[in-house]
């Protein structure tokens, strides 16, 4: 299938596939140069990042910045809350927003209408002036200095994107398959988990990636709501090697490699298996 | 794969459902003036009795946490000094780089969510947590003799309401930083008036050399220059008066600070573009000795003396060129005692944060000097052979000092901050006019 | 299945766990918020009540108004300008290219930059002295178009649009691309045996059927326009002199820099019913289209 649609763009047109090529390069080179950016940055000392070399390969090859970010960064430590802060994260929104969603697009109730601008809402506020309110709340709830300080904050603010995105998907699931589950005396419970559950994959890697990116690289609940260091997490780690007059911006860049990786592995792993969702949509089709 | 799901959205369930229960029991709407339950129960530094035989930890918050900093190795030995001499004290500190630490400590104290002691700074940043009386006055444990080891003015930012509410250890002001040898090798007298800082500018102009670092993104960086312009056109009497309310922006004074000021952007006297450059940006031009002239804080002789430094040699702090017709004089400085220690009004343990706090700074005040980060607000004997030069020449510029004026952002409180530092940031630009410029400075008033 | 669909068991237990969430986080803050905004307050004292005085101060505050006018200039640039360019890049790769993993990993790495960075080599090709972009217009004898672009009035507004447009392309173009993935492939097999081109198999059968995906896109690019501050702060702090500011940006130096909590608040909750407005007209939008 996917040969037959490249021999019909390669025959006839290859000068047109030629150019497509050439500025799908072109993109490409220019959406890389921050990775090439961030670790030549990484290198180099203060003087050079915003001296005449900003650009280019380090003059000076500085991998002490690593040493420093690892060591001052507490990034070992840092890196592990993080870890877990944003793996329950993505874990909770993922299962309730899915749970949320099939219910407003396919159950039938009164105020459905009022519940999908409920969810909504959340989309609209401003994370800046939440925090003092979402403060109290969690002091109210003696949630202070926990992990659980940044994931409940995390997980409701990335359940109106992740409910969005998956109306966005399920809308254009056909019904038939429950229909026909429910049909076979399939209880509405192992509809959702068995059919629909399975066939949101691809919506499940986006959400994923987006509330991971949300959750990873946030800065100020996280600076916040905690102030033991046995909870902090890796950004804020990497912010506190900023000093007060003078910022060793290189040691900065080297925690932000670090940072990175992770990202970059889960984007990549994510969207493979949203690519592969083309196989099991082929199946299901 | 079923089985798995339920299990854990019946853990999630069980979880929010304990949440709802909690969520009802408390108010919701009016919870900005938080009631003392919510507080002793929640400061969890408080479980240990105030008894002092009995180990007691201070949750202590402050900024100096990059070891980038100058003050990083004093605050961590004077802290391990102090555990050493009261080992039943435990200081648990928490840092916070320094502009995200301004939002913590400020929702903290909305939230009463402070620690036993913070790091803050005098002026009008602390006034606020004063009036929502949430920092201790400590005037009665002051007569000890600790008011005598304090130099004249340490305590004046840290005083509201004729009361004394923090302890400062380190003082700072704003100097001009010049590279020596950029002025000699082209023959460019270091200028003492305000003509001959004109005539300095024009020189270097000539050579193609930009004369003064700044960062227009950085406001504060402007305002460096400006208090220290306004301070020799109109003395410190007439700037605190003014900027206390009791004067006017309208007063000559000022309209001759601002048209100097413009002036010399109209001369090119900052770089091109300095509106849109951030201090990192801007200061790498004057640390690579490109730049002869940095107006900054005298933080900034630590920056000029580290290892990597290229002026390290050539760099000598002097005074803010004298105004011919301005009412300043060459012994007037801005700057002042601003960092401070502030112990929570709350606290459990009143009497060992207070004994932290003392020693805390007292300390600090010679380690910190000795590191070349401030010069001490404490009386302290040391020896001055090992400490960074541009340090001690600021001592000695600053030792014929009448005292130190407020820098304007930090004097003010927050929103007419706010109203300052754009305006200058226009006047910068020469957006605005020296005229329109006291004009707007004025509705400070209203 | 109706009578499944309608079980109100099902759909408490389906709505209850993220409701409860939303409601402590969310709700509860927003009300917090409108009532902080009808004071006179400056976050820490006694607040009094002022009631509607915040949001008649609002509308004639001249900074304020500047700001909502740039921030619907970004979500004008981002719906017209970013979103054509995502869509276009969703659909070329999806449509079987080589390398199109490299493709979707690459075009997305801008996203999963941090922020700082970002901004930190944006300064580096707008610097007016050995920036990257008036090197390149001395470099090719465009000397007279060289700006201070930061630092300017006149450019700094649109100089922090584009890098912030630039960096979340990928954001919109993994939405799309997934979007399209899980459109059923018989659709295309089908389109293909009639021998419609891409581009015509593209306007007439993948952008219809991925509507409910281009709502959302639509949705978060307005919305994410209108509470932009990260960039923003990074390349501008909103100056010089207002002319990139924005209304989170006016927002958070107006709570935690002037202390003006009340004012602040109420900027806040005019950022919700804006977005709020803007979320019902795409709605509309969308909907009067289905009908057509």
């Amino acid at each position: 299938m996917k040969t037959n649609i490249k021999s019909s763009t390669t025959d006839s047109k290859s000068a047109t596939s030629f150019i497509m090529y050439f500025l799908l390069f072109a993109w490409a080179a220019i959406q890389i140069f921050p990775i090439y950016w961030l670790v030549t940055f990484s290198l180099k000392g203060n003087s050079e990042i915003f001296g005449g070399n900003a650009l280019g390969l380090p003059k000076e090859w500085l991998w002490e910045n690593y040493g420093k970010a690892l060591i001052n960064g507490k990034v070992g430590l840092y890196f592990m809350n993080s870890v877990i802060v944003t793996g329950i994260t993505i874990l909770v929104t993922v299962i309730v927003s899915l749970m949320a969603t099939y219910a407003l697009t396919r159950m039938i109730f009164r105020l459905k209408k009022q519940m999908n601008v409920f969810y909504m809402l959340g989309l609209t506020v401003p994370i800046h002036s939440a925090l003092l309110p979402v403060f109290i709340m969690l002091r109210n709830f003696k949630l202070v200095n926990s992990y659980m300080a940044l994931i409940l904050p995390y997980v409701a603010f990335a359940i109106p994107m992740a409910v969005m995105i998956f109306i966005g998907f399920m809308s254009s699931i056909p019904r038939e398959l429950e229909e026909a589950a429910c049909l076979d005396g399939c209880s509405i419970y192992s509809v959702f988990f068995r059919i629909m559950v399975p066939l949101m994959k691809p919506a499940v890697a986006t959400v994923s990636i987006f509330t991971f990116l949300q959750a990873w690289n946030e800065l100020m609940f996280a600076v916040v709501f905690i102030s033991d260091t046995k909870y902090k997490t890796l950004t804020v780690g990497i912010q506190s090697l900023a000093g007060q007059y003078t910022i060793d911006w290189g040691a900065i860049g080297a925690g932000l490699v670090v940072a990175t990786i992770p990202t970059l592995i889960v984007y990549i792993f994510m969207s493979k298996k949203v690519q592969d969702s083309l196989i099991a949509g082929a199946i299901k089709g | 794969m079923k089985l798995k799901g339920v299990k854990v959205l019946s853990a999630l369930l069980g979880l929010s459902m304990l949440m709802g229960t909690i969520g009802c029991s408390s108010p919701s709407v009016k919870e900005e003036k938080p009631d003392s339950n919510a507080q002793v129960s929640s400061n969890e530094n408080s479980t240990v009795a105030a008894d002092s035989k009995e180990e007691v930890t201070l949750n202590f918050w402050h900024i100096w946490g990059a070891e980038t900093d100058a003050s990083y190795a004093s605050v961590k030995k004077v802290i391990a000094d102090f555990e050493a001499e009261y080992p039943n004290i435990k200081i648990k500190e928490d840092t916070t780089e320094n502009e995200a630490y301004k939002t913590k400590i400020k929702a903290s104290a909305a939230a009463n969510e402070l620690p036993d002691l913070f790091s803050t700074w005098g002026g009008g940043f602390s006034k606020p947590f004063i009036d929502a009386n949430r920092v201790l006055p400590i005037d009665e444990y002051l007569n000890d003799g600790t008011k005598d080891k304090l130099v004249g003015g340490a305590l004046s930012n840290v005083t509201y309401n004729d009361k004394i509410y923090g302890l400062t250890f380190g003082l700072s002001c704003g100097a001009f930083f010049v590279n020596e040898e950029l002025f000699a090798t082209n023959n460019i007298k270091i200028p003492e008036t305000y003509t001959e800082l004109i005539d300095a500018v024009k020189a270097f102009k000539a050579l193609g050399i930009t004369p003064m670092s700044v960062s227009g993104k950085d406001v504060w960086t402007i305002a460096m220059y400006f208090d220290a312009m306004a301070l020799k056109a109109a003395g410190n009497d007439g700037i605190v008066s003014t900027l206390t309310k009791k004067g006017s922006f309208k007063d000559p004074e000022f309209l001759n600070a601002a048209t100097k000021f413009a002036e010399l952007v109209a001369l090119g006297a900052f770089p091109e573009g300095a509106a849109g450059l951030s201090k990192d940006e801007s200061d790498i031009p004057f640390l690579e000795g490109k730049v002869p002239m940095l107006f900054n804080g005298s933080w900034t002789a630590g920056t000029v003396y580290r290892d990597d430094s290229k002026v390290k040699d050539k760099i000598i702090p002097i005074g803010f060129p004298v105004f011919e017709d301005g009412k300043g004089n060459k012994n007037e400085f801005t700057g002042g005692a601003v960092d401070a220690i502030m112990v929570n009004a709350d606290t459990e343990h009143k009497e060992e944060a207070i004994l932290f706090q003392k020693y805390f700074c007292e300390n600090m005040a010679r380690e910190t000097y000795l590191a070349g980060a401030y010069l001490p607000a404490w009386k302290v004997e040391v020896d001055e052979t090992n400490i960074n030069p541009v340090t001690v020449d600021l001592a000695k510029l600053t030792s014929e000092a009448e005292g130190f004026t407020l820098w304007w952002d930090t004097l003010l409180e927050g929103e007419d901050t706010q109203v300052y530092l754009n305006t200058l940031q226009e006047l910068l630009l020469g957006s605005i006019t020296p005229e329109e410029f006291v004009d707007k400075l004025q509705t400070i008033y209203e | 299945m109706e009578k499944v669909w309608r079980d109100k068991k099902a759909i408490a237990f389906f709505l209850f766990p993220s409701f409860v969430i939303l409601a402590l986080i969310i709700i509860v803050p927003i009300g917090m918020s409108s009532y902080y905004s009808l004071l006179d307050w400056d976050g820490f004292g006694k607040g009094e009540f002022i009631g509607l005085k915040n949001y008649i101060k609002l509308f004639k505050d001249p900074a304020f108004l500047i700001s909502v006018k740039n921030s619907l200039i970004f979500a004008f640039s981002s719906v017209f300008v970013q979103l054509p360019i995502s869509l276009l890049l969703a659909l070329v790769i999806s449509k079987g290219v080589k390398f199109e993993r490299f493709f979707v990993t690459v075009f997305f790495i801008p996203v999963i930059i941090s922020t700082v960075v970002i901004g930190q080599l944006w300064m580096k090709i707008y610097n007016p002295e050995y920036g990257l972009l008036n090197m390149f217009l001395r470099a090719v004898g465009l000397d007279n178009l060289t700006r201070e672009w930061l630092g300017s009035k006149d450019t700094a507004l649109m100089s922090s649009v584009v890098p912030v447009l630039w960096q979340y392309v990928g954001y919109h173009m993994l939405l799309m691309y997934a979007g399209i993935k899980s459109i059923s492939q018989d659709v295309f097999e089908a389109s293909k045996i009639d021998g419609a081109s891409w581009l015509k198999t593209s306007a007439f059968i993948t952008i219809p059927m991925l509507k409910p995906i281009l709502k959302v896109s639509l949705t978060f690019a307005v919305v994410g326009a209108l509470k932009v501050f990260d960039l923003v702060y990074v390349l501008t702090r909103g100056g010089p002199a207002r002319a990139s500011e924005v209304t989170s940006t006016l927002m958070v130096e107006t709570i935690f820099k002037s202390n003006r909590y009340g004012y602040g608040s109420a900027m806040a909750v005019f950022v919700i019913v804006e977005c709020f407005v803007l979320y019902l007209l795409i709605g509309k939008l969308f909907k009067t289209d289905e009908v057509a």
